[in-house]
């Protein structure tokens, strides 16, 4: 047997041809160690069991929906290679699963765990849809029914608003990008709501929708959004951060439509008849208030009154009356006292009292002249009259105290 | 885009604002009048516009290769 001596190179790349011919697919099952990620976007890392351990790598491009963790237990999937610069062979992996979950279930709940801890889901950021919004945003693909059923419920609706359709890729490796781009144009056009969504499928058609693209392009939307992701039975992580989640693209609709063409119109009508009703009562109270001033219990009110006053009036000439007839009275008793008084003062009116006057020469002697014999008298008395001779004087017999002459 | 005129719901609003001030009455009379005339006008608009009005769809950008193709979704 010849002595065969090879270069380094040559082993290397004879046992790369081995490793690779002889394992071009491999299924590995193992726990995941010393994981890094490159700046390149390469990731490196170790899958080892008990026993054993193996490098692997995950160029870049090789997609792998959620993010590896040292400890995990993965499935790859790739062929042997063998890299000759540091003598040493791995695994180029095409792809990486959990071990006994499905991946994709994987990442949704990593990446909800992930954005719930941000705040992505808190019911505290959740906007209200407006009731009736004007212009009405959809993101989704023009040709699926999705796109048919929201603009036929909309339609149906609230015609009123107008909606502005911008047809999206929902699928895909795009989708994610694409979705988040739709969302982004509709707010500029000054959308009011904008729904977002797509018929069902299955969790990898819908996967678009349980991207962090997607939820961070939900989460800085400014506008409310409305996801309508598959059936009532697909949850997306779009659905959790949205502000409403809608079981359906048609629910969706209605729930931008809150209220209804017909409901306006009926609202128009009871609002015609409350005004109405509400400005004729008011109209109804002013004319009661006119009819009710001019009405015969008013006037009756009014003629009380008059009664009222009258009878003051009567009273007070009443008053005035007895105060006049008093004071007539009194006048007539002044008039009667003066009678009386004057009566007294009358010259004749000593003869009442026995008194008599006496007249010489026809006229009444004063008491200051003297008599002398001879005199021929006439003396007056109250019922006769006589002439009388003088034939002697006297002096006084009765002499008034206070009359001093 | 520009809101020149009112939209529906403004004009909702204010027909609201209208009956509400009417129901109070606590104003004078003409005004009562002149505010029940306003609000009959915007509700007789408003039906008109009701009446008359078709969806108007705009479709902007995007540019679509794939799409969802999926049945009519079950609701």
């Amino acid at each position: 047997m010849n002595e065969h001596v090879l270069t380094v190179s040559l082993l290397t790349q004879a046992i790369s041809q081995v490793l690779e011919e002889e394992f071009p697919l491999v299924h590995v099952l193992g726990e995941v160690s010393n994981y890094k990620r490159h700046q390149s976007g390469h990731r490196y890392f170790t899958l080892k069991d008990e026993g054993a351990q193996i490098r692997c790598v995950l160029w870049r491009g090789r997609t792998v929906p959620f993010e590896l963790q040292d400890g995990m237990q993965v499935k790859v999937r790739g062929r042997l290679s063998v890299y000759p610069l540091q003598g040493n062979y791995q695994i180029d992996c095409w792809s990486v699963q959990p071990a006994g979950v499905g991946d994709l279930y994987l990442a949704f709940e990593q990446l909800k765990k992930e954005l719930a801890a941000a705040g992505y889901f808190d019911p505290e950021r959740k906007r209200r849809l407006p009731r009736l919004p004007q212009i009405i945003g959809v993101a989704t693909s023009p040709s699926g029914a999705a796109i048919r059923d929201i603009l036929t419920t909309l339609e149906r609706r609230n015609p009123a608003a107008t909606v502005v359709f911008r047809p999206t890729l929902v699928q895909g490796a795009d989708a994610a990008e694409d979705i988040a781009r739709a969302l982004a144009e509709l707010e500029s056009f000054g959308c009011d709501v904008i729904i977002v969504g797509r018929g069902g499928g299955s969790i990898e058609d819908l996967w678009a929708f349980n991207t962090r693209t997607v939820a961070d392009a939900i989460f800085r939307a400014r506008v409310p959004i409305v996801s309508a992701v598959g059936h009532e039975t697909d949850v997306t992580i779009a659905d959790f951060v949205a502000d409403v989640r809608a079981a359906t693209p048609t629910a969706a609709a209605e729930l931008c439509t809150p209220i209804r063409r017909e409901d306006v119109l009926l609202w128009l009508d009871d609002w015609v008849e409350r005004t109405r009703t509400a400005l004729a009562s008011r109209l109804d109270q002013a004319e009661l208030l006119i009819a009710d001033f001019l009405s015969p219990t008013t006037s009756r009110m009014l003629s009380l009154h008059h009664e009222h006053l009258r009878f003051q009036l009567i009273n007070a000439v009443e008053r005035l009356r007895a105060a006049a007839l008093r004071s007539l009275d009194t006048c007539l008793q002044q008039q009667e006292q003066l009678r009386s008084a004057i009566a007294l003062l009358h010259p004749l009116g000593p003869l009442d009292r026995g008194f008599a006057l006496i007249e010489r020469d026809g006229r009444i002697l004063p008491a200051i002249e003297q008599l002398a014999p001879g005199d021929q008298l006439r003396i007056h008395r109250l019922r006769d009259s006589a002439t009388a001779s003088v034939t002697s004087v006297f002096d006084p017999v009765y002499q008034l105290a206070t009359h001093d002459g | 885009m520009a809101k020149k005129t009112p939209t529906i719901d403004e004009q909702l609003r204010r027909l609201e604002e209208i009956r509400q001030q009417l129901e109070a009455a606590d104003r004078p009379i003409e005004e009562l009048v002149a505010l029940y005339e306003e609000g009959m006008a915007i509700a007789k608009r408003l039906r008109e516009q009701l009446a008359s009005i078709r969806q108007r769809i705009i479709t902007i950008g995007g540019q679509v290769e794939q799409d969802d193709s999926v049945p009519p979704s079950a609701d």
